[in-house]
């Protein structure tokens, strides 16, 4: 087998953790994410990543002899003869065009799941429950859905190696859907041999009790949800539904984020740091 | 009578001075309380401090009744069902005595008197069923220079790392709707713009001066009332002013630059129809002007 990065991403909440452990039981190793140093080429780059100029940022960085150096030596750690790689969450995709330049051609998993299910599960998993409960948060949580989406789209226009799996038919049709997703990572890494022995012990990893969350059509109901987000999730849904290339090329420019959105997620972040500053300094 | 005195003579009504936070509405208050409108007992006015050196004008018994009205409807201002609810509660006796005694406190000196308090646009649906219309006068200023002094006062700590344009101008649109919309229904109104009191303040005020004469039929002394409504502008106090005009910033919405527009042309006593659908809120409004309060409150708990 090719010794070739897969990242498997998402927006947060999204399945990225299930999708990440079907891989590494297809047998792909896990790499740590390189948390500590995201931090640093986040902090280099202006602070947070809701920004619509981060991109750029990033790949303005990314040609800084410095940072080239400390991330192409991170990147000769994790290769070698073990086979795939696997980077996976907590990796933000919005830092995937600072990483792209060391890892040209990575085998690109997205996991599309409903904004609305990961926003409950969001609002649980970052607030304290009493709060979860009561704040409404569907209109903030859908722009870092979108934000993060929109980057998983641009990187596989460049990416021809990726995958688009829908995290609520991975619960629904297990079987089909692993079998998917162990096919696609057999070509793409050209395995040697098939994955079939392996997806014992990928389905038994599918535990459709963990699926909490689920709201079914609704989020196309809400006021608070742009049309253009109903219609990138619409979008995406045809993706992961798709085989092969896509039958619908991405145009971003159908799914723009209102610039006033930049702010709400800006200031929600600062909001985050500061409880969960306060968590850490006890 | 010297200035600044209650006006006996005059009819007795009041005088709502209305408009966003931060944008102008302590000095539009100070210029009618120079008029000749009586604010209230001074100990009840809230103190000066540094962000508004001429005092805030703001009734606290009056505060303290919307407050309550606020928190008897079970939803937070931003909610659509708000104006309704607060409809309903103009017909609850207890609320209805209580605003009405207020009111009587305020005409005890006979004349003109004046309640400033920016949340009063929001709370029109209630006191438009419970006293005689007021006279009315409404600051416009640009929202982004509002929304840097309403940040530099309320999230001190924060001023640096936050920007809260785009927050500020849904609050800001959220008011100047209401207002407008009540406007509707009381022709006896007169819009300010606070760039325009600063910059012709002679001209700002004469026409301010007017336009309370010609409502409480005030005759003679107008030019004594004008300098000393005049001496209360110090544009020094000018203190926040955006780089770049709100017309062109990617943070507000078009309906917004839009509303602006409509506002500026009130301010120079041009009124073209009102349609509040040419106006539209993008659709995440209500939450974040919802959430901002919970952001400002754990900041702030946080920051102690």
């Amino acid at each position: 087998m090719v010794s070739r990065p897969i990242l498997v991403l998402g927006a947060e909440r999204s399945g990225v953790t299930l999708v990440s452990t079907l891989v590494t039981l297809w047998g792909a190793q896990a790499a740590p994410a390189p948390s500590a140093l995201n931090a640093e080429i986040l902090a280099a780059a202006g602070g947070g990543l809701w920004s619509p100029a981060l991109a750029d940022r990033l790949a303005a960085l990314a040609a800084e002899p410095a940072w080239r150096e400390r991330a192409r030596a991170l990147i000769a750690s994790l290769g070698g003869e073990a086979g795939p790689w696997l980077w996976t969450a907590p990796f933000p995709p919005q830092l995937v065009p600072f990483w792209e330049k060391f890892i040209p051609d990575p085998v690109v998993v997205a996991v599309v799941r409903n904004p609305l299910d990961s926003t409950r599960s969001f609002a649980r998993a970052r607030l304290p429950e009493k709060l979860a409960r009561m704040i409404r948060l569907t209109s903030y949580f859908t722009f870092r859905w979108q934000a993060a989406n929109l980057t998983l789209l641009e990187l596989a226009q460049r990416h021809p190696d990726h995958l688009f799996v829908d995290y609520e038919k991975i619960l629904q049709s297990p079987v089909e859907q692993v079998r998917r997703l162990g096919r696609f990572l057999d070509v793409t890494t050209g395995a040697a041999e098939s994955c079939d022995e392996r997806l014992l012990p990928m389905l038994e990893a599918v535990e459709p009790g963990l699926w909490h969350c689920r709201t079914g059509p609704q989020f196309f109901e809400l006021k608070q949800v742009l049309e253009e987000q109903k219609e990138l999730f619409h979008y995406l849904k045809r993706r992961a539904a798709h085989a092969g290339e896509p039958a619908e090329p991405f145009d971003p420019a159908r799914f723009p984020i209102p610039y006033y959105a930049w702010e709400y997620l800006q200031n929600f972040e600062v909001y985050f740091t500061e409880k969960e500053g306060a968590v850490a300094a006890g | 009578m010297p200035p600044g005195e209650p006006s006996p003579a005059l009819p007795c009504r009041g005088i709502f001075v209305l408009g966003v936070d931060r944008s102008g509405t302590s000095l539009l208050s100070d210029l009618v309380c120079r008029w000749g409108a009586y604010p209230g007992e001074a100990d009840v006015l809230g103190e000066t401090d540094s962000y508004n050196p001429q005092g805030y004008f703001e009734y606290s018994p009056m505060q303290k009744l919307l407050s309550d009205l606020t928190l008897s409807t079970g939803v937070l201002e931003w909610d659509p069902r708000f104006h309704s609810l607060l409809k309903l509660r103009a017909h609850d006796p207890n609320f209805r005595r209580q605003a009405l005694a207020l009111v009587a406190g305020m005409e005890k000196e006979g004349g003109p008197w004046l309640w400033k308090e920016p949340f009063l646009c929001l709370h029109m649906p209630f006191w438009e069923q419970v006293i005689p219309a007021p006279v009315c006068v409404m600051t416009v200023r640009n929202p982004q220079d509002s929304a840097l002094s309403f940040t530099r006062m309320n999230l001190r700590s924060l001023a640096d790392r936050i920007s809260l344009t785009s927050y500020f101008s849904l609050r800001w649109q959220k008011f100047m709707l209401a207002v407008l919309e009540y406007f509707e229904s009381n022709p006896e109104h007169l819009v300010v713009q606070y760039e325009e009191l600063l910059r012709d303040p002679a001209g700002q005020v004469r026409r301010l001066c007017r336009f309370l004469d010609q409502r409480f039929g005030q005759v003679g002394g107008e030019e004594e009332r004008a300098a000393a409504m005049l001496a209360a502008i110090d544009p020094k106090l000018w203190r926040n002013r955006a780089a770049s005009s709100f017309f062109e910033i990617p943070e507000a919405t078009e309906a917004q630059k839009e509303l602006l527009r409509y506002l500026h042309l009130r301010a120079a006593d041009v009124r073209p129809p009102f349609d509040p659908e040419r106006y539209p809120f993008p659709p995440h409004y209500q939450e974040y002007l919802e959430n901002f309060l919970l952001l400002s409150t754990k900041i702030s708990m946080s920051a102690k």
